[in-house]
């Protein structure tokens, strides 16, 4: 029976996550994000509240929380978080680089990386697209070449979220050009790896604060231990990731939707135009009501993604809609809260244009809008 | 009764559509051919978990286990 209520435990944890961000991630976000400064203190306070743990075992200093839970105390951290370049960079070193290792590494890699990604001592990401591959992952062209006990990889990544701060990064390399997608290979590098360097940082429209950029590989050396899995994994394991990623990681927007929603209510109820309030006008609460179908619909499709990978179920298709639905409905909302606050809502003095700015790349990464409705129209045969 | 002719006209039927690829024999390289590709195993997997009532592993999914179709019924039909 499919069942994603949250327990009391995890509503009190959803409560907490969004006391601990409202009281300690917000104070100088706005300024930050003009100076696209990442929040480091932040990161700092993050790991100590057990974020960066969340789904890790205790035996590495983690929270052990189920995928449930987990996505419940980032729902909260989206609602109250003022920073969303910290979100997406504390998403992406969860989903994509600890749950890989956690669940395809061995027994000593895990014993090597995860506490320190738990604590946030170190920091993790993964490495998959390329100036010429985005949408077309699986044509990646960065090379692996076998030689003794070290492999030597050369390719150029882009738009690789953490990679200037990141201490370690998945790196999706060719292993076998003739098995195409199956010889795809991933390697944990170390950020002083001889032939590791960071490459120039992308300024974005949105996402300002989180630090973004390319990474170059010339002649890297990667001992064998450091690769993840076996040869011709990379498939499985990017599969994997992206499952998580796409029902895991839109749990902020879903939190951020709410909040979103929330602010819009109540302006609606003491803003006063023509002597009434705007909310009594059918053209703003109609309004208001589609947002909350797109928040609830958003949460219903991401707790039953998350409940089917809690299940050990595959999800590619619930994964694909959660992702689809809910970063477009997150674009929409913005633009509907921008219009509901006139000219305030355009401002940058409230958060509004902010938010819309950060939405629009949810559309973008992790598979765009146009790759999830080509994953759903496959599976439905067409 | 199940047997490798239901994994063969399955790909034949769903994954070979619209490839330029003309039949398939057993032992044919699903791979190197580009008939499976990326999203082409995420479907077959799907199909195979559903119809051989079996739950397949994400370490499975390595080349060796899916590159012809005696490979995924050695596979499907492994102790």
């Amino acid at each position: 029976m499919m069942d994603f209520s949250l327990t009391e435990d995890q509503i009190a944890f959803k409560k907490a996550a969004i006391e601990f961000a409202g009281r300690e991630l917000n104070e100088g976000a706005m300024q930050r994000e003009r100076n696209r400064e990442f929040n480091q203190a932040g990161w700092g306070k993050c790991a100590q509240f057990g974020i960066q743990g969340l789904t890790l075992p205790q035996r590495y200093g983690g929270l052990e929380m189920d995928i449930l839970t987990s996505i419940a105390a980032m729902e909260g951290m989206g609602y109250a978080c003022r920073d969303s370049g910290l979100l997406f960079s504390l998403s992406s070193h969860i989903w994509t680089c600890e749950m890989p290792i956690l669940k395809f590494g061995t027994d000593e890699q895990k014993e090597r990386y995860l506490a320190g990604l738990a604590s946030g001592s170190l920091i993790g990401g993964h490495a998959m697209t390329e100036p010429d591959f985005g949408s077309d992952a699986f044509s990646i062209k960065c090379k692996a070449v076998k030689n003794g006990n070290t492999y030597v990889l050369n390719g150029t990544k882009t738009f690789i979220t953490n990679a200037p701060l990141a201490d370690i990064l998945l790196v999706f390399a060719v292993t076998d050009t003739t098995k195409k997608f199956a010889g795809l290979t991933v390697f944990m590098v170390e950020k002083t790896f001889p032939g590791f360097s960071v490459g120039k940082c992308e300024e974005l429209m949105g996402l300002k604060t989180c630090p973004l950029g390319e990474v170059i590989l010339q002649d890297c050396e990667v001992p064998e231990e450091n690769r993840l899995g076996g040869e011709g994994a990379g498939a499985a394991i990017f599969n994997s990731e992206m499952e998580y990623e796409r029902s895991c990681l839109f749990a902020t927007h879903v939190g951020a939707m709410e909040k979103i929603l929330d602010e819009c209510i109540s302006y609606a109820k003491v803003r006063e135009q023509f002597g009434k309030p705007i909310g009594s006008n059918q053209s703003i609460s109609h309004k208001i009501a589609d947002m909350k179908v797109r928040v609830e619909l958003s949460r219903l499709m991401l707790y039953k993604a998350a409940w089917m990978k809690a299940q050990g179920k595959r999800a590619p298709i619930e994964s694909a809609i959660a992702k689809l639905y809910i970063s477009e409905s997150y674009v929409q909302n913005c633009l509907e809260a921008i219009q509901i606050h006139g000219g305030y809502g355009y401002s940058t003095e409230l958060d509004f244009e902010r938010h819309l700015r950060d939405s629009v790349a949810g559309k973008i990464y992790s598979g765009t809008s146009e790759i999830q409705r080509n994953i759903i129209a496959n599976f439905l045969g067409l | 009764m199940k047997d490798k002719t239901l994994i063969q006209q399955f790909i034949m039927n769903e994954l070979m559509r619209g490839k330029n690829v003309s039949g398939l024999e057993v032992t044919d390289n699903l791979i190197e051919t580009g008939v499976i590709d990326s999203l082409g195993i995420q479907i077959l997997i799907s199909f195979l978990e559903r119809n051989f009532s079996i739950a397949i592993a994400d370490e499975d999914l390595i080349p060796d286990n899916f590159e012809s179709v005696d490979a995924i019924w050695a596979f499907v039909t492994r102790d």
